[in-house]
């Protein structure tokens, strides 16, 4: 809990860094939902932190809301459960015995929670059965404002 | 040696070809020695054959010189006969007559004047004519020795003969001439009384070169004389020599000279018959060296096709593993092949192997290049942030990127498994050059590569700060990194403590580089982390689960 809650006010952490720069952090435009779409509540799933944090600020730029960030397969299941997203962003790669198509599965299986595959080069066996796990879609990293834009309407 | 022939243009050849080869390499010699054994053979034949035509003429002459002993021995005992002494020619002709018996023959007597005083041919009394060869009997006469004529034709028998003639001496006179005419069919009868095969022919020929008697067709030849050639071969020979015979044959000719007559004895054989022979002989060898050479050939076919196809098929592997394709052993009747082809089996298998693990690298690195570029995309962004100026950014970056770099290089080396947590610690404080003021101490852990891509961010931002405000910056800091663990709790405990450092004063601002000391890596390993900003130096610790450690020295 302590982490998620680190986390949902970054832009203080920033602003501490380099004042002048973080005027207008990214952050603060995430509690005005975008014009085009509704805000969505995310659940980010990424062992990188240097990825999920450029994520997590695409995402609050584009108005909508980091629910937290796993790390593994079984805590994406976790803060499912207790968040209760609307989609979840996830990494198929992961650390542990369990990999994100596993997560992904369980999480609509048990909690009818989509999830959108945010990867780097799939082989074809792996996106094959990523496929058989009904993603609502496949995001190609490194992740861009446009392509999360794109990748996310069809979550709406 | 080979290889050099065959480096010099020409062509290499395939296996069945050296078999050939091969096979010919020992079977030519061996022809080549049956065929010079046979002519051996032929040859001494040959000899053999010459030996037998001398031996053969050599025995007639004895038959006929023993024959007109015979007749001599008859006409001197006949000579002793009283009433030949006392001229009382009817009892002599009685008595001559009973001495010739059977004998296909006939007794004469002639005075000086060569007129025939009686004849057993004829009754006594009958009138007689003078003798048909006045001249032996003549130089009987002159001589007073036995002589043998040549052939003469008989007045009284009207048949061909010849007559061995002695002298009847009174005192030292030769009065009279004993003359016994034998038929000239004797001495065919003594020729064919030699029993020899039909291809044989022998033949007496006298002092001019008339035949007396010839083994085969006697009634056609007597009487006719010798080709001149062939007479003057006979006369001049020593031995065997070829000829061509009265008939027109070509024969292989032996003559002996009587000692008593002075006639040329001859045996002949038919050379058409010996080459008739020696043409079989051929024929048998041909047929003999023809059958094994056959059946040589089809043994040596069927062990070279156990050969050759096995190789074939080894080659056929050889080029199919070329093209990747995979090969099944097999077996063969031929043991090298085998292993050549379980060989080749092998290689395929492998390479296939291989070949997988090619592609599969190639993803897992493709994916792995792809993920970095979005970590480094990331923490641009995140030190672009936090960066006042853009020198400020650039060296930041750049000293980041470099400790990503630090960790990559550790997880290379090890296949990307991960790597030793007492490597990843000495490669970031090597990026500061302060490994040497550092003490690490732990049990040997191999962490995987997520802790070691998080815990070398950790490292990198300590050692940064070290360097700048800590233990690094001052030459008698020292920095102790040491861990322990898996305990009871299943964690790992590591710390990063400095001493002997400038004054540490705890930080008003808390930048990215604490966010990432303490939360960010902590959560990333799902673990937790403290800073401590004490006076004597900062402690930071960081525990995290035992499941990052792939390989973990046992802890009592």
């Amino acid at each position: 809990m302590d982490l998620l809650t680190a986390y949902s006010q970054p832009a203080k952490l920033w602003l501490a860094a380099s004042a002048e720069r973080d005027s207008k952090p990214p952050g603060e435009q995430g509690d005005q939902p975008d014009l085009e779409a509704r805000s969505l509540r995310v659940l980010i799933v990424e062992d990188e932190f240097f990825i999920s944090l450029h994520t997590k600020q695409l995402l609050q730029v584009l108005g909508h809301v980091v629910v937290g960030i796993a790390v593994s397969a079984d805590q994406a299941i976790l803060f499912a459960e207790r968040e209760r997203p609307d989609v979840v962003l996830m990494d198929i790669r992961l650390n542990g015995s369990r990999d994100g198509i596993d997560a992904a599965d369980e999480i609509r299986q048990r909690l009818g929670i989509g999830s959108i595959f945010v990867t780097a080069n799939t082989d074809p066996q792996t996106r094959q059965r990523a496929l058989a796990s009904q993603p609502l879609g496949f995001l190609e990293k490194p992740l861009t404002e446009r392509r999360l834009k794109f990748g996310l309407s069809k979550a709406v | 040696m080979p290889e050099r022939v065959f480096n010099r243009g020409l062509p290499p050849q395939r296996i069945r070809t050296f078999l050939v080869l091969f096979a010919l390499a020992l079977t030519l010699p061996l022809i080549g020695l049956a065929v010079l054994a046979f002519n051996q053979l032929a040859g001494l034949d040959e000899e053999e054959t010459e030996r037998r035509v001398v031996q053969v003429a050599q025995s007639l002459v004895d038959d006929i010189d023993r024959e007109l002993d015979r007749a001599t021995i008859t006409l001197e005992t006949l000579a002793t006969s009283t009433a030949l002494a006392k001229d009382d020619f009817a009892a002599f002709h009685e008595q001559a007559s009973r001495a010739l018996r059977r004998d296909k023959a006939g007794i004469l007597l002639i005075d000086r004047s060569l007129q025939q005083l009686l004849n057993t041919r004829a009754a006594y009394g009958t009138p007689l004519p003078r003798t048909v060869d006045p001249e032996t009997a003549q130089r009987v006469f002159d001589t007073k020795q036995r002589h043998v004529s040549d052939l003469v034709i008989g007045v009284v028998s009207g048949q061909p003969l010849i007559n061995v003639e002695v002298p009847i001496l009174v005192g030292k006179e030769v009065r009279y001439v004993l003359i016994m005419a034998l038929d000239a069919t004797r001495f065919e009868q003594l020729l064919q009384s030699q029993r020899l095969d039909p291809q044989w022919i022998t033949g007496i020929t006298d002092n001019k070169g008339i035949i007396v008697a010839r083994s085969e067709r006697h009634a056609d030849f007597v009487g006719k004389p010798l080709p001149p050639e062939l007479l003057e071969q006979s006369r001049a020979a020593k031995g065997v020599f070829r000829a061509t015979n009265v008939a027109g044959q070509g024969i292989l000719r032996a003559t002996v000279r009587s000692q008593i007559a002075g006639w040329l004895v001859s045996a002949t054989v038919q050379v058409a018959h010996l080459e008739a022979s020696r043409r079989r002989g051929h024929l048998f060898a041909g047929a003999m060296i023809g059958t094994s050479l056959v059946l040589g050939a089809a043994l040596a076919y069927i062990f070279a096709t156990f050969m050759a196809r096995p190789l074939e098929r080894a080659t056929t592997s050889a080029i199919a593993i070329g093209l990747g394709k995979h090969i099944e052993p097999i077996k063969s009747p031929l043991a090298e092949a085998n292993t050549v082809i379980e060989a080749l089996s092998a290689a395929s298998l492998e390479l296939k192997r291989r070949q997988e693990h090619a592609a599969f690298l190639m993803g897992e690195l493709a994916h792995r290049a792809k993920n970095q570029l979005a970590v480094v995309k990331g923490m641009a962004l995140q030190t672009a942030r936090q960066s006042a100026t853009v020198d400020e950014l650039v060296e930041q970056l750049s000293q980041r990127i470099q400790g990503l770099a630090e960790s990559q290089d550790l997880m290379v080396r090890q296949n990307w498994q991960g790597a030793w947590l007492s490597d990843l610690v000495k490669a970031h404080l090597d990026l500061f050059g302060a490994s040497s003021r550092a003490q690490i101490e732990g049990p040997p852990l191999f962490l995987n590569a997520n802790a070691v891509q998080n815990i070398g961010f950790a490292l990198h931002e300590l050692a940064t700060n070290a360097s700048k405000y800590g233990a690094i910056k001052s030459p008698q800091g020292r920095v102790l990194v040491t861990w322990r663990g898996p305990g009871d709790d299943g964690r790992i405990h590591m710390d990063w403590v400095e001493r002997d450092g400038p004054l540490v004063q705890t930080p008003t601002r808390r930048g990215f580089g604490f966010l990432v000391m303490t939360d960010l890596v902590a959560q990333a390993v799902r673990g937790t982390a403290t800073l401590d900003f004490s006076p004597d130096g900062i402690h930071w610790h960081l525990e995290f689960p035992a499941s990052h450690a792939l390989v973990a020295a046992h802890n009592d």
